[in-house]
Parts: C-alpha cells; sequence; structure tokens
C-alpha cells in the first residue's frame, strides 16, 4: 500500500508513534512517505528525541526523504540540523499526484 | 460482488468526534454487512451450494493505536451521561465475533497493560478491558498486506 504519513502534532508520543508506524510499514514493504509539518521541527531539532533519531535512520529503511513544507522556515531548520539528518530531508513537491497515495494518515 | 474488507485504523482519544465516528461508522457497516451477508445465505441456501471461505473472513478489520488505546482502559470511567466507548466496542465486539486488538507499546505507554505485559515489565495489575487484546505493530502492518480499504479515525 502506498501511504503518506503527515506528522502534525507537537508531541513527543504523537509524533513517534506516527513516524514508529511509518518504519514498520515500511520494513512490511509498504510504500510511505513521511511528511514532517512545521509544530514538529522542534522535536525534529531535539537531539534526544526519538524522531530525531528515527529520520535519521530512514534510510535504512528504504525510505524516501520525507518531505517538508516548502517555505522559508523548513530552509532554516533543515540548516540549524546535523547534515546526516538534514539528508534525509527534502522540500515537497511543487506538484503532487493525488493518485500517488492510497490512504493519507496524520499524527 | 467482491468488496475489501475496511481496515479501521483508530488513533483519536476517546474524547475525540472522530472516536466516536469510528464507533458509528462500524456499527452501521456491521449492521449492513450483516445483512448483505443474511440475504447471500439465503441465496445460497436456495440453490444448495455453501462457501466457507468467504463466511470465515472478518466483517470488519479494527486497530487501535496511539491515544485510542484508553479506550481499551477496563478502568476509565465515564458519568452516565457519556457514551461508554470502551463498552460500545465490547458489545459490538460480543455481537459480531470482531477482534480489537490494541497496539502493545501504545497502550502500555497510557497505563493499559494485560497481566503477560504486567508481570513481563513489573507493572502492578492489569486493566485491559475485555475483548481487546494488546498486539504488536506488525498485526497491522500484516492487516494491510491483503488489498485492504484504511480509514483513519
Amino acid at each position: 500500500m502506498r501511504l503518506l504519513i503527515q506528522l502534525h502534532t507537537p508531541t513527543e508520543a504523537a509524533s513517534y508513534e506516527g513516524c514508529a508506524l511509518a518504519l514498520t510499514l515500511a520494513t512490511f514493504g509498504h510504500e510511505v512517505q513521511l511528511f514532517l509539518d512545521a509544530p514538529v521541527f522542534g522535536l525534529l531539532m531535539q537531539s534526544d528525541s526519538r524522531l530525531h533519531g528515527m529520520i535519521q535512520s530512514l534510510e535504512l529503511y528504504d525510505m524516501p526523504a520525507a518531505w517538508l513544507p516548502d517555505d522559508v522556515f523548513s530552509g532554516w531548520v533543515t540548516g540549524m540540523l546535523p547534515i546526516d539528518l538534514a539528508s534525509q530531508l527534502t522540500l515537497v513537491p511543487e506538484i503532487i499526484n493525488s493518485q500517488d497515495f492510497e490512504q493519507i494518515l496524520t499524527f | 460482488m467482491t468488496t475489501t474488507t475496511p481496515l479501521l485504523l483508530i488513533t483519536a482519544d476517546p474524547s475525540h468526534p472522530l472516536a466516536h465516528l469510528a464507533l458509528r461508522y462500524a456499527h452501521a457497516y456491521l449492521k449492513g454487512a450483516a445483512n448483505s451477508d443474511d440475504i447471500d445465505n439465503n441465496d445460497t441456501n436456495s440453490t444448495g451450494s455453501s462457501d466457507n471461505a468467504t463466511s470465515e473472513q472478518p466483517l470488519l478489520n479494527v486497530f487501535f493505536y496511539g491515544d485510542s488505546a484508553h479506550i481499551a482502559n477496563r478502568l476509565r470511567w465515564q458519568s452516565a451521561d457519556q457514551l461508554d466507548l470502551t463498552k460500545e466496542w465490547q458489545s459490538l465486539a460480543e455481537q459480531y465475533q470482531l477482534p480489537l486488538p490494541v497496539c502493545v507499546s501504545t497502550a502500555l505507554s497510557r497505563g493499559v497493560s494485560d497481566m503477560d505485559n504486567s508481570s513481563r515489565h513489573q507493572l502492578d495489575g492489569a486493566n485491559l478491558a475485555t475483548g481487546f487484546t494488546l498486539v504488536g505493530l506488525s498485526e497491522l502492518a500484516m492487516m494491510m498486506q491483503d488489498d485492504c480499504r484504511l480509514i483513519q479515525f
């Protein structure tokens, strides 16, 4: 199944659970794309948060780079993050084909 | 006619309207599916053939994840004017033989545990409501292996 999982809730538990679901589904062969919305940037910048560690390991799960909103704040946060984490992030494409995903989950 | 079994991924806290909507959806879907099963069975009986494989398929798949794990807490008290989601799901599960799997890690992190996990993690007591089971997240991934219709509440 092709899924887009959006992380929006700025709590450690919600961001962890959304990301853990994404990694687990990817392990089982599902095609998962993560979208990190601005409210979770604070957690992403905390090096001891579980979200920080899991995004660093996206490549190990054969997952594509996580999408960030296409705005100035995303550019700023990417510049503030360590290179190994920033390399796992990219700006959301300008055009997204709604047929690319069978379902969109939000946490 | 073949239809894909819906999978309800319930993540909303029991106080959230979506948690109530999930229950209403399940109620309506199961009622409709049971009615259409009755019609199918009558048709099958009249032609003298049967297909057990279809009757063994669950009518609906449900998975409780994140904040919805609170629904599986048998000690969650509700005032009398509030809908008790825990009892409602238990009733639905009993009526339609519906499994109620809950993600074990999200349940434990919210203080919901069964006897096995309580002894494993040295927790004092268990409070998992009857009818609910604690399972790994892999169960959800397996449910999604088939061509299912996933709906998040």
